[in-house]
């Protein structure tokens, strides 16, 4: 009951917003040409759905947001926990790290065209430059979590690098990877989008530069409709991940 | 040989601003189970610490000879592992952990009153007590030379209580243990240990020797001696004397 509640709550803004938006718009075709119209973005919407380009490009962007998001993670988490086995290295790399992570990535676009043409590859390439750096810092930060007196247990009892990874650094660090990702499935997609606006033929971030220079703003707006779902997808998956983190763990660690 | 299975040559440690041991020395007898009582902050777990190496002294030396497994305050219970499996731990990470260990660390479950059900349970789903439990456990299940226990017993109730100490003692007897134990319960110095060992700050340590008789008791026939008591007193008069 308190549930439904909630829900009926969160929803109030969003039926207020689009009822203004469809009041301020309905009977004004000069509005309705700047601002389109909720009724209309949600036909186009369904007109796209169906005739199949939506969902076309819809999964172009999500093949190459996921792909960047996964290789992000993944190189950038090992790359984090192998900076901690090198103190040394590490205190060096921070303020590169920091330096590298900083640059817009809307400004590495032009040479990721130049290293990678400007098919797919390049936008996996902007998505993954977008997540990295903040994999790299999650997992050098989760890795260094660690409790001493933990650390010195396994020390005491003559444990293993592996063993020590696996039920110590690992372990301990799950909750910083799990936040990567979800930080990083935001990140990822407007990596993915940046590519597509920049340079394509297919995706979302095509889709909305052609409608918008057809002044489609209804298209624009059922485009950036998926982005927000594609977004929602991802981190939705990443709180799959985090419900079954003691399963996963477990599985790797024990 | 030598019948000292640790010495403790002029050593010299000291906190920021608090010096703990100034050129102290000691030796410590092997098959012997020695407590080491003394008032907060005399330094009786540094003393553990230093032993084992966890701290490095400023000066002095240290010399152990045989393989050892500390039980310190902080108990090392992975929260992604069951209670079961953090009994194992040490064994595992020594790469010790056979069938026959397993079967050991069933019966401590049974012996230390932990039910069948708190073996699948995480360590965060126990309470102190039980969490202390598991982790001398995980400590006893450890073939060792020397066991460095750090209050050992710290949160269980009396009644288990007794039934750990005469275990302890039994197992360290029949397999020639020296145990190093710090400990604030008087009682548990006076049924546990062959010797105390007072420890005050900046002094030299002093020792107190059971009779012969009362050494060769376990715990739970000490308990109904007559000179149980006396001993009791004994110590807590030579505790408050301490500095």
């Amino acid at each position: 009951m308190k549930k439904i509640k909630n829900l009926l709550y969160q929803i109030i803004p969003l039926v207020a917003f689009l009822s203004l938006w469809e009041l301020f718009t309905m009977n004004s075709p000069r509005n309705t040409f700047l601002f389109s119209r909720p009724s209309k973005v949600i036909a186009k919407l369904i007109e796209k759905i169906s005739d199949g380009e939506l969902i076309h490009h819809f999964g172009v962007t999500a093949f190459e947001a996921f792909a960047g998001l996964v290789l992000g993670v993944l190189v950038g988490s090992i790359i984090g926990f192998l900076l901690l086995y090198f103190p040394k290295v590490s205190k060096i790399s921070k303020y590169y790290v920091i330096a590298l992570s900083s640059i817009p990535i809307f400004a590495i676009a032009p040479m990721m065209i130049i290293w990678f043409g400007i098919g797919i590859k390049m936008k996996v390439a902007m998505a993954f430059f977008s997540t990295v750096f903040v994999a790299i810092f999650q997992a050098y930060q989760g890795g260094q979590n660690i409790n001493k007196r933990d650390a010195e247990f396994f020390k005491l009892n003559g444990a293993s690098d592996k063993q020590r990874f696996w039920k110590l650094t690992f372990p301990s660090s799950i909750d910083w990877l799990i936040q990567s990702l979800k930080l990083n499935s935001g990140l990822a997609v407007l990596g993915a989008f940046i590519g597509e606006f920049i340079a394509s033929d297919k995706g979302l971030g095509f889709i909305i530069i052609r409608a918008s220079g057809l002044y489609d703003v209804s298209y624009v707006l059922a485009a950036t409709i998926c982005i927000i779902i594609l977004t929602l997808i991802f981190n939705l998956g990443a709180t799959f991940i985090e419900k079954n983190k003691l399963k996963i763990i477990r599985r790797i660690s024990v | 040989m030598s019948s000292n299975i640790i010495n403790i040559h002029n050593l010299n440690f000291s906190f920021p601003n608090n010096p703990i041991f100034m050129d102290f020395s000691c030796t410590f007898d092997k098959n012997k189970i020695i407590t080491i009582i003394g008032n907060s902050g005399c330094g009786k777990s540094t003393l553990l610490n230093l032993i084992s190496r966890l701290l490095e002294p400023a000066s002095g030396n240290i010399t152990v000879n045989g393989s050892f497994i500390f039980l310190t305050q902080h108990l090392t219970l992975l929260p992604y592992h069951t209670a079961y499996e953090n009994a194992l731990l040490a064994c595992e990470l020594r790469k010790a952990k056979t069938k026959q260990k397993e079967t050991e660390v069933d019966d401590l479950f049974e012996l230390f009153k932990l039910f069948e059900d708190s073996k699948t349970k995480f360590p965060q789903e126990l309470s102190g007590g039980m969490q202390q439990r598991i982790g001398l456990i995980q400590t006893l299940s450890v073939d060792a030379q020397i066991y460095l226990l750090d209050e050992p017993l710290k949160g269980v109730d009396r009644v288990t209580g007794l039934i750990i100490q005469d275990y302890i003692w039994r197992k360290f007897k029949a397999n020639h243990i020296t145990g190093l134990i710090v400990t604030h319960d008087i009682e548990q110095a006076v049924l546990l240990s062959d010797k105390i060992l007072f420890l005050s700050a900046n002094n030299p340590a002093e020792e107190f020797v059971f009779d012969k008789d009362f050494v060769s008791l376990p715990p739970d026939k000490r308990l109904k001696t007559d000179c149980y008591k006396k001993y009791m007193l004994h110590i807590i008069e030579k505790l408050g004397e301490l500095k």
